[in-house]
Order: structure tokens, then C-alpha cells, then sequence
């Protein structure tokens, strides 16, 4: 961390106001001159104060988006005013960073930004963000800032950030949407009692468990009008949706006697094509590969609930999370990490639930939680957070960790329980 | 005929008397019989209701041990499963462990170490001995081997390896799965005509195999989203015929039912 005096320094430098940037803007955009990004590190970045309509509440969000990203590390110091000249690399070296982000609102309505590799002393990359006439601190405008926090660290770590993106959760029986920064938390006003949300690899439809007074269905409903259709009631219960990744299918579990998997086209076509075949067990909580080859799903099969994969067509069924002999653990929601290499579930240990990630390829079993109950992990689209339900601040809330350096952090808070999280693709739109 | 219904004699109301008394007897005996009659119905009644009582506990009996009888089937059937189940983990386990032993079997021996002072020699031996031939991989350290590649997205690697255990091993357990994991690969790597011949290989060679009705599945399949579904409904139907008790019958029968 650097030390008072040199934050004072810094201040002060920004204060006097470094030389123009211009001449550095004119880089060609997308040009990547130098920095070296180090996995095992976090560089240090300087976020700038930003010039502008709205531009504390820019700056607030830049920072705190590459801070949650977890691969920088975000130098805290007053930033002063926005500088205008030329800027003093060796004063921001001294503070121990290695970017710069530098950003403004034009007055055409654009987030302008600008990161400078401090060693290089060199501009890494520049790009406009349009606001589109979106509504300054509207959740589709926060959208814009938070698109460029994400292309920000991928032009500093190679790795596009997670910021664009939403949690879809269970509130209370009810469905709810927040961003991953833990603002703009929406209903999403479907009536009735709702489960197991899932996304559309668009971003656009969710598909969830409407539990009605004529039995449990499977509706898909489209976010940007509220539209929404039933899947094809399949007998008995009809729960834990999930959309292939190329969103052309939608599996979910159905069955009176026991429940087996079933796919359909998620906005109609073709007949149900049965996946799994459970004789009269459980089978649910599907989840796919990101190449869209297997499922990972809950089956009952052993008499007690264990993750199995199975090809897609329903061949080729193997038990992943194997125990030794004797015990009947309890195994539950897998999800399938975004990379393909591992498998989120939640699994009994001792007097309560914990969230365990199993490497698909030489099947090492990491337990990520161990304080009070925690369960329902889903993946971000970085393969690296995972947002789950955990009881550690006393009412089940949704809670945000980073696999690597186990650093976690509350997203929802309030009165309700919330559970059953599912976090979104990177929203492309807003 | 009314003056003379007027006139009529004592012994007419004589022989009415009679008649009516003679009614009044036959009456009687009707009442009697009747009365021993309902006895007899009530009799019989009640010994109906109690066969009736009685066919009811033995239904209500035969009823509750078909109920036992099915969840002890049922349960049978569900701890076969079970043991199916834990059996196959238990080879996978084996599996494994024989692939450990063939790994530690074919480590070179520990060289001998040499005192300090001492000098082994060996007659015509040189004082560092050659080193063996590498001894070949077994078939359990090929199959780990491949599927350790197949997982990473190695797919040649893979192939190659299941490709050794079936030229080394033709004979062993393993070979089916090993031609089985050879089309998968295929198809992992987006080679569907490749995968699908390489499955027609594990049917007819393997027929006896676990993986011979998913082979013939994953071609039917195939055939399904080609839009050949005639063919396909006939793989569909072979699967059905020759493995009926198989996970791939089931899929195979609902595949049937969608596509008539």
C-alpha cells in the first residue's frame, strides 16, 4: 500500500494539474503497446477523478467494478481533480501502480476512457462507451459504465471483467433482479410463486418453476416485453429449468414417479426428448458444459442425491462426485462452470451445507465455504466468482466469492430470504 | 239377482262361515310360512354378509400383501439398481487402482547404491548398466491415459491411446470401452461420420458389451438430426429388440413414440 506521503505528493500533483493528453489520445484504438499482466499478482490501478456530468459517480463505479473483479488491485488515494496535461508516470509508479484509467463524460454523451501503462509511460488503450440517451444514474446507464469497467480490465488482464452483468434471484417466492454490484435490485413481476430461475445465454428470456394451484410448470418469459409461454406441462412436477448454450434447448425435470430430464425447444417445436432414465429415482438441477456435450444433474440413483454427467443425449452417464464406500452424502445443485474445467455444488458437511467445486478433468474435490450454511452456487461468466446463498449475516442472503483468493462480499440485503441465485451472461445490451 | 243375494239361507251363511274360517286357516299358515321363510332369508342374509365380511378382510389381505409384495419388488428393484450402481463404481474404482499397479509395475527399478569405497563390478558388465526398455503402458494406464486427454480436449491424444490398449490388448475387458471412447473422441473433435463408423464397430464387435446399446443409440441419434429418420427409427427399434432392458431402450422407446 503506498504511504501517506505519497498520497499526499500525489494530491498535490494532481492538484497542480499534469500536462495535456492529447497528443496520447491519438493512439489507434485497440492497440495494445505493453503492459504485462501476471495471474499470480494484482497490479495496482489508479483510477483518475473523471471529468463530467455525473463523473464522482463514474469514478465510484470504475473502481469499485475492477475491485470486485478481484484481478487489480484498486490504489486508494483522493484523486484530486481530473487531470488535464500531460500526466507524471513516475509519481502514480511511485504509488504502486501499473494502470491508470483515465475517463470522461463528453459533452456528445459518451464515457471516454483512456488507460495508460505507467511503467511503459505510454496510453495501453482508448475507447468511447456511448450512453445512448439513457438517463444519467438510470440502471441502463450504470449498464454503459459498467461495460467499460469490463473492457477496462481486459485491456489491463487479458480477462473481461464481470461487472455487465445481473443476478437473478428467489426473494420470498418471488423473482427479483440485481446487478452484480449489488445495485438496482428490480422485481421482475411474475405472478404467482417462482423457482429455480434461469438465464438465456442472451440475457434476454429467463426460464423458471411457477408453482400454480393446477401443479408446477415451466415458463420462459422474455425481459424485454413480459411475455411469457409455459413449456410443455411433461406429468407430476416440472422444476430446476436450464437453457443449452446456445440457448436452442431447454432441459428441465418432470416425472410423477420419481423425475427424469427431459429437452424441448424452449420456444416450441419439437416433441419432449427424454435425457435421463431414472427408474423411478429422482433426477433434476441439470446443467450444461459450455460446449453444450454434457449435462451435469442430481440423481438418486445410489439412494441418495449425487452429481452425475451425461452426454447430452442421455448416454454415457457417469457418477462425478464419487464418496467412499459406506457413506450416502448429499450432493445438490450443480452448476457448470463457464471454462468447462469445474462443477459448483453444494454438499453436506457435518451440520450444514457447503459449497464444493470438483475439477471435471481429474476429478479433485475443493470445498470453498465453511462458515454457517452455504448452497446454490452459480457461476459468473469469468469462471472465477460464484454467487450463492449463505446464512453468515444471520437471514439467508445472496453472497459473491472470488475461487481464487476466497474473498467474499454480501450482495443482497434486507428484510425476505433471498436464495436460488442465478448469475447472467454479460449483458451486451442494456 | 239382488232379491235373490237377499234371501239366502242359513246354510249358505253356513258354508260362508266355513269358506272364511278355511281362509282364515290357510291365511294363517301363510303367515306361519312366511314368517319361517324370513327367518330362513334373515339366515341366509346374515350368513351372506359374513362371507361378504370375510371376502372383504381376505380382498383388504390380498390387497395389502400385493401393496407389500409390489414395494418389496419395487425396493428389490430399486436396491438392484443400487447395487448396479455401486458396482460400477466399484470396477471404476479397480479400474483405477489396476492402472496405479501397472504404473508402479512398470517404474524401473531402484538402482543399487553404492558404498561409499566400494566398487561393484560384474564380469563382463560394465559398472553402469544399460538401461531396460521402457516396458509398455497396460491397458488400465492406456484407458486412464485417454480419458485423461478426452478431458482435456486432446482428442488425437486420446484417440491414440485407446487405439494403442486395442492394439496391445485386443483380448482385454477394456476393449469395448476402449473402441466405445475412440468414437466419442471422434465426435468430441466434430467427426461425426468418423464417430458414427467407429460406433457401428463397438455394436458388431462388441454386442455383448455395455456400450453396444448407447452405440446404437448415439447412431440413431445422429441419424434423428440428419432427418433420416426412417433409418433412425430402425436403430431406434434394433436397440429395443436387442438390449430391451437397457437406459438406451428406454430413450430408444420414447424416441419411437415421438417420431411415429
Amino acid at each position: 500500500m503506498p504511504s501517506s506521503r505519497f498520497r499526499a505528493v500525489l494530491a498535490l500533483c494532481l492538484v497542480l494539474g499534469p500536462p495535456a493528453l492529447g497528443a496520447q489520445d491519438s493512439i489507434p484504438q485497440g492497440v495494445r503497446v505493453g503492459l504485462t499482466y501476471d495471474p499470480s499478482s494484482r497490479p495496482g490501478v489508479f483510477v483518475t477523478a473523471v471529468a463530467g456530468t455525473n463523473g464522482d459517480s463514474v469514478r465510484a463505479m470504475l473502481a469499485r467494478d475492477l475491485d470486485f473483479g478481484d484481478r487489480v488491485t484498486v490504489i486508494s488515494a483522493e484523486a484530486g481533480p481530473p487531470p488535464t496535461g500531460k500526466l507524471n508516470y513516475d509519481l502514480y509508479a511511485k504509488l504502486g501502480a501499473s494502470a491508470l484509467v483515465q475517463a470522461s463524460v463528453t459533452p456528445q454523451g459518451s464515457l471516454h476512457i483512456a488507460v495508460h501503462d505507467i511503467a511503459a509511460k505510454r496510453v495501453l488503450n482508448v475507447s468511447d462507451f456511448a450512453f445512448n440517451g439513457t438517463a444519467p444514474l438510470s440502471a441502463s446507464w450504470r449498464m454503459v459504465v459498467h461495460r467499460a469497467s469490463d473492457e477496462v480490465e481486459r485491456w489491463i488482464t487479458s480477462v473481461r471483467g464481470i461487472a455487465a452483468t445481473r443476478v437473478l434471484f428467489v426473494r420470498d417466492q418471488r423473482l427479483w433482479i440485481v446487478d452484480s454490484d449489488g445495485a438496482n435490485l428490480v422485481p421482475v413481476g411474475v405472478g404467482g410463486t417462482a423457482l429455480n430461475p434461469a438465464w438465456h445465454p442472451t440475457g434476454r428470456y429467463i426460464a423458471y418453476t411457477q408453482m400454480a394451484d393446477d401443479g408446477t410448470h415451466i415458463v420462459v418469459r422474455d425481459l424485454t416485453n413480459g411475455q411469457s409461454r409455459r413449456a410443455p406441462d411433461l406429468g407430476g412436477t416440472n422444476v430446476t429449468p436450464t437453457f443449452s448454450p446456445d440457448g436452442s434447448t431447454l432441459v428441465y425435470s418432470a416425472g410423477d414417479d420419481g423425475t427424469d430430464l427431459y429437452a424441448v425447444a424452449p420456444f416450441g417445436g419439437e416433441a419432449p426428448r427424454r435425457v435421463t432414465v431414472g427408474r423411478g429415482s429422482p433426477s433434476s438441477s441439470p446443467s450444461f458444459s459450455p460446449d453444450g456435450r454434457k449435462i451435469a444433474y442430481i440423481s438418486g440413483r445410489l439412494g441418495h442425491p449425487e452429481v452425475y454427467i451425461t452426454d447430452a443425449d442421455g448416454t454415457n452417464v457417469e457418477l462425478l462426485t464419487e464418496s467412499p464406500s459406506g457413506e450416502r452424502p448429499y450432493r445438490t445443485d450443480p452448476d457448470w462452470s463457464p471454462d468447462g474445467r469445474h462443477v459448483a455444488f453444494t454438499s453436506q458437511e457435518g451440520p450444514n451445507l457447503q459449497v464444493m467445486v470438483i475439477n471435471v478433468r481429474d476429478r479433485r474435490v475443493r470445498q470453498l465455504t465453511g462458515d454457517a450454511r452455504n448452497e446454490n452456487a452459480s457461476w459468473a461468466p469469468d469462471a472465477r466468482h460464484l454467487v450463492f446463498t449463505s446464512t453468515r449475516s444471520g437471514a439467508k442472503q445472496l453472497w459473491v466469492l472470488d475461487t481464487e483468493s476466497g474473498r467474499a462480499r454480501q450482495l443482497t440485503r434486507g428484510a425476505g430470504v433471498a436464495r436460488q441465485a442465478a448469475w447472467s451472461p454479460r449483458m451486451e445490451q442494456p | 239377482m239382488t232379491a235373490g243375494a237377499c234371501f239366502a239361507t242359513r246354510s249358505d251363511v253356513r258354508v260362508l262361515q266355513s269358506d272364511i274360517a278355511t281362509l282364515q286357516a290357510a291365511a294363517a299358515r301363510a303367515a306361519r310360512a312366511d314368517t319361517a321363510q324370513s327367518v330362513q332369508l334373515r339366515q341366509i342374509i346374515n350368513g351372506l354378509t359374513a362371507v361378504s365380511d370375510s371376502l372383504r378382510r381376505t380382498s383388504a389381505a390380498i390387497q395389502r400383501f400385493q401393496g407389500d409384495v409390489s414395494m418389496s419388488m419395487h425396493g428389490v428393484e430399486q436396491q438392484l439398481l443400487t447395487i448396479q450402481e455401486l458396482t460400477g463404481q466399484s470396477r471404476k474404482q479397480v479400474d483405477a487402482l489396476r492402472a496405479q499397479m501397472e504404473a508402479r509395475a512398470a517404474e524401473p527399478p531402484p538402482a543399487p547404491v553404492a558404498m561409499p569405497g566400494t566398487v561393484q563390478t560384474v564380469p563382463g558388465a560394465s559398472s553402469v548398466a544399460a538401461p531396460a526398455g521402457a516396458p509398455s503402458p497396460g491397458p488400465y494406464q492406456l484407458m486412464e491415459l485417454g480419458k485423461q486427454q478426452l478431458a482435456r480436449g486432446a482428442t488425437s491424444a486420446a484417440r491414440a491411446a485407446f487405439s494403442d490398449l486395442l492394439a496391445q490388448y485386443p483380448a482385454s475387458d477394456l476393449a469395448p470401452e476402449a473402441q466405445y471412447q475412440v468414437a466419442l473422441a471422434y465426435a468430441s473433435a466434430g467427426s461425426a461420420v468418423e464417430a458414427d463408423s467407429v460406433f457401428a464397430i463397438v455394436a458388431e464387435r462388441y454386442p455383448a458389451s455395455e456400450r453396444a446399446p448407447e452405440a446404437i443409440y448415439k447412431r440413431a441419434i445422429a441419424l434423428k438430426v440428419a432427418g433420416q429418420t426412417r433409418q433412425a427409427r430402425t436403430l431406434f427399434q434394433s436397440v429395443l429388440d436387442k438390449y430391451p432392458k437397457s437406459e438406451a431402450a428406454t430413450l430408444s422407446a420414447a424416441m419411437l413414440r415421438d417420431l411415429k
